[in-house]
């Protein structure tokens, strides 16, 4: 995105200065479709395992996946990029599911996968 | 010796054989001796395609060594009983490392969830196995975790993921519905994870090393690490425990912080203690 911008203000500089060439516009539109651009308009996903369904509880398991594929964290829990959701919100992810609450169904002494999923997305 | 019956003395206490029921796998680190862990690696090294290397299932240096080895087989001689089947099978996950793995968290094919146990899965490490060496994962007490594995394949690092890493001789026993993974190796070298299960023949029965002076009502059944919701966590590893012992495969649990739920919280006694389980209450002598 950064690139692309950049390469239409020099774009417009050339306008103002009557240089404008077909080739400047065609690089523009090259930076549209470059892998670059692609990743960046990759949507991403974080699951994130909670403790319990609330967004404060502390990450038991996480996945992060983008354009190359998914990618585990850090083998050392505490250098996981988020303890908690609400980590994650405050630096821009945003809550895109909600853990199964039919799992409420469930029997208290019955545990049925790990822990509250929580699928966030930027 | 393939599928014999066999017989040895038990080495697990009723703590151990607990703790087994709470984490589902024990691991033994370095306890083969350095010569069969040589020849082993030499075996494997002759047969490196062979994923099955039944041949070393006829060799009896192994057999005695490995699928024998006495603190090994008086584990599973503690907690599948006396006249258990040895393996009718021995596979070999052998890595070329370096090497990434896309091996997701998974229990293998056909794991049930519940408290009998008729069935162990045993792996040797003939090679010293640090992380770099790409271990196996499991996640302690995740024998008692419901739910499809097809909707687990989004679970990436674990918290609580217990890797089995250890010195050449390095075996671990685990129940068969572990969530477990084979990790990325970043090292460079051949790593063997050789595999072979033993089977339950007879009716369980509390004759591993039976601590006599125990109360069961001060153990504590709720595991250390746990995925499971706390407090309610002792249930399962309590009913494996009662089954184990003989007394069948479900206890009356009265609710609340009956037994198992406070046991081993505090020295005060708990209600509910099943019973085939409770002591025998002590009738005050008239010098008391």
């Amino acid at each position: 995105m950064v690139q692309l911008k950049q390469q239409l203000e020099q774009c417009l500089s050339k306008f103002r200065a009557s240089k404008l060439t077909e080739q400047d516009l065609q690089q523009a539109l090259e930076c549209v479709n470059s892998p670059m651009q692609a990743e960046m308009n990759c949507q991403r996903l974080l699951y994130l395992q909670a403790e319990n369904t609330l967004v404060t509880s502390r990450v038991e398991g996480m996945l992060i996946v983008d354009g190359d594929g998914a990618h585990h964290g850090p083998n050392n829990p505490e250098e996981w990029p988020y303890q908690t959701v609400h980590e994650a919100m405050r630096d821009g992810w945003r809550v895109i599911k909600f853990p199964e609450m039919a799992l409420m169904m469930a029997d208290d002494d019955k545990t049925y996968g790990l822990g509250c999923d929580f699928i966030l997305e930027k | 010796m393939i599928g014999e019956l066999y017989d040895c003395e038990s080495t697990l206490t009723d703590h151990q054989v607990i703790e087994f029921c709470q984490k589902g796998f024990l691991i033994f680190k370095g306890v083969v001796p350095e010569e069969i862990n040589r020849r082993t690696v030499s075996f494997l090294d002759k047969h490196p395609s062979n994923g099955q290397p039944v041949g070393l299932l006829d060799e009896n240096w192994f057999v005695e060594g490995v699928i024998k080895h006495p603190q090994v087989a008086g584990a599973v001689r503690s907690l599948l009983g006396k006249k258990f089947k040895l393996p009718v099978y021995i596979g070999n996950h052998r890595k070329q490392c370096p090497v990434t793995l896309s091996c997701r968290w998974h229990r293998d094919g056909g794991a049930i969830i519940t408290p009998q146990l008729n069935f162990l899965q045993v792996f040797y490490y003939p090679q010293d196995t640090p992380m770099e060496m790409g271990p196996t994962e499991l996640v302690p007490s995740t024998h008692f975790l419901r739910g499809s594995c097809r909707f687990m394949q989004h679970y990436g690092s674990i918290r609580k993921a217990v890797s089995t890493t250890g010195p050449a001789g390095t075996i671990f026993i685990a129940h068969y519905s572990i969530l477990h993974r084979a990790t990325t190796a970043t090292a460079s070298g051949v790593r063997n994870l050789v595999n072979y299960p033993y089977w339950r023949t007879t009716a369980p029965k509390r004759d591993w090393v039976v601590e006599t002076e125990l109360d069961f009502g001060q153990v504590k059944f709720s595991p250390d690490i746990s995925v499971h919701q706390s407090d309610w966590d002792a249930l399962d590893p309590a009913r494996m425990f009662h089954w184990l012992c003989g007394l069948g495969e479900d206890f009356d649990f009265k609710g609340a912080q009956a037994w198992p739920i406070h046991a081993g919280f505090s020295k005060l006694p708990v209600e509910g203690v099943p019973p085939g389980l409770a002591r025998p209450r002590k009738i005050p002598t008239r010098e008391q």
